[in-house]
């Protein structure tokens, strides 16, 4: 058992108890990751900003149920990365119904997410992930940015490790090809 | 799983991390902690509720079938 992970153990029993202080020290330790996580998958900030929101405040309702060894990481990155594609469907459902209306709202062709970094470097990789495929741009943030191994993040997508390895390594291969054609 | 001198886990290492602002982070910490302190549904909530919305519905249903059979079938 890792230092984190005794950690985790103890903030989840007290979150059980229904303590402010272990819900405080697990949001401030963990908001901030889980939020630059939603706003790369979606590109959008207020996105990010909801379901980052919705992910720490059903932490705070599933805190009396939660298994004495849940570690609080993956939990919460599975958590939002369900309600980002939960959100992602639905929102595909809208699309669709607005297409057959004859009115598809504009695609942007910039997002503000390239101008919140701050080398150029990060802004070109991030306009790279965006044009990968979502579960491509997911096992890259996981893996490569989140630090997950991957089998970790194959339990936290639902998928067997071989195919989270498989979905890596192509993600950073069409991710490569793309940073060295912006670079050519 | 990352190789610091691989050009891309380096471009990939330079990524920010954002937080929300200041607002939002407040506003969400207290809609938690109401959460946190809210009391777990009681039996009337949980059970007794749904059960009873059930039971009315499934036994309107089956008085407006007995209906319509009633005025459908000579």
């Amino acid at each position: 058992m890792s230092a984190d992970d005794s950690d985790d153990a103890e903030l989840v029993l007290a979150l059980g108890r229904g303590e402010r202080a272990a819900f405080d020290a697990i949001y401030d330790r963990h908001r901030a990751r889980v939020f630059s996580f939603l706003l790369r998958m979606g590109g959008d900030h207020a996105l990010a900003e909801d379901l980052m929101q919705e992910t720490f405040v059903r932490l705070a309702t599933k805190s009396r149920s939660l298994a004495p060894d849940t570690r609080l990481r993956p939990w919460l990155f599975t958590v939002a990365r369900n309600l980002f594609f939960d959100r992602r469907r639905r929102s595909a459902l809208g699309r669709a119904r607005l297409k057959t209306l004859g009115a598809e709202p504009p695609s942007r062709s910039t997002t503000p997410l390239e101008a919140m970094e701050t080398s150029e470097r990060a802004k070109a990789v991030t306009r790279a992930l965006q044009t990968l495929k979502a579960d491509q741009r997911e096992a890259i943030l996981l893996c490569t940015v989140e630090g997950f191994s991957p089998a970790e993040a194959a339990g936290l997508v639902g998928v067997a490790p071989a195919a989270m390895r498989q979905r890596l390594a192509r993600a950073r291969r069409t991710l490569r090809e793309l940073l060295e054609r912006t670079t050519a | 799983m990352t190789d610091p001198t691989d050009p891309l886990d380096e471009a990939l290492a330079e990524l920010d991390t954002h937080d929300v602002d200041h607002w939002r982070r407040e506003h969400v910490r207290l809609r938690a902690h109401a959460a946190l302190e809210a009391k777990p549904p009681g039996l009337y909530t949980r059970w007794l509720e749904p059960l009873l919305t059930f039971g009315i519905c499934a036994a309107h249903l089956a008085w407006a079938i007995i209906r319509a059979a009633g005025i459908l079938v000579p």
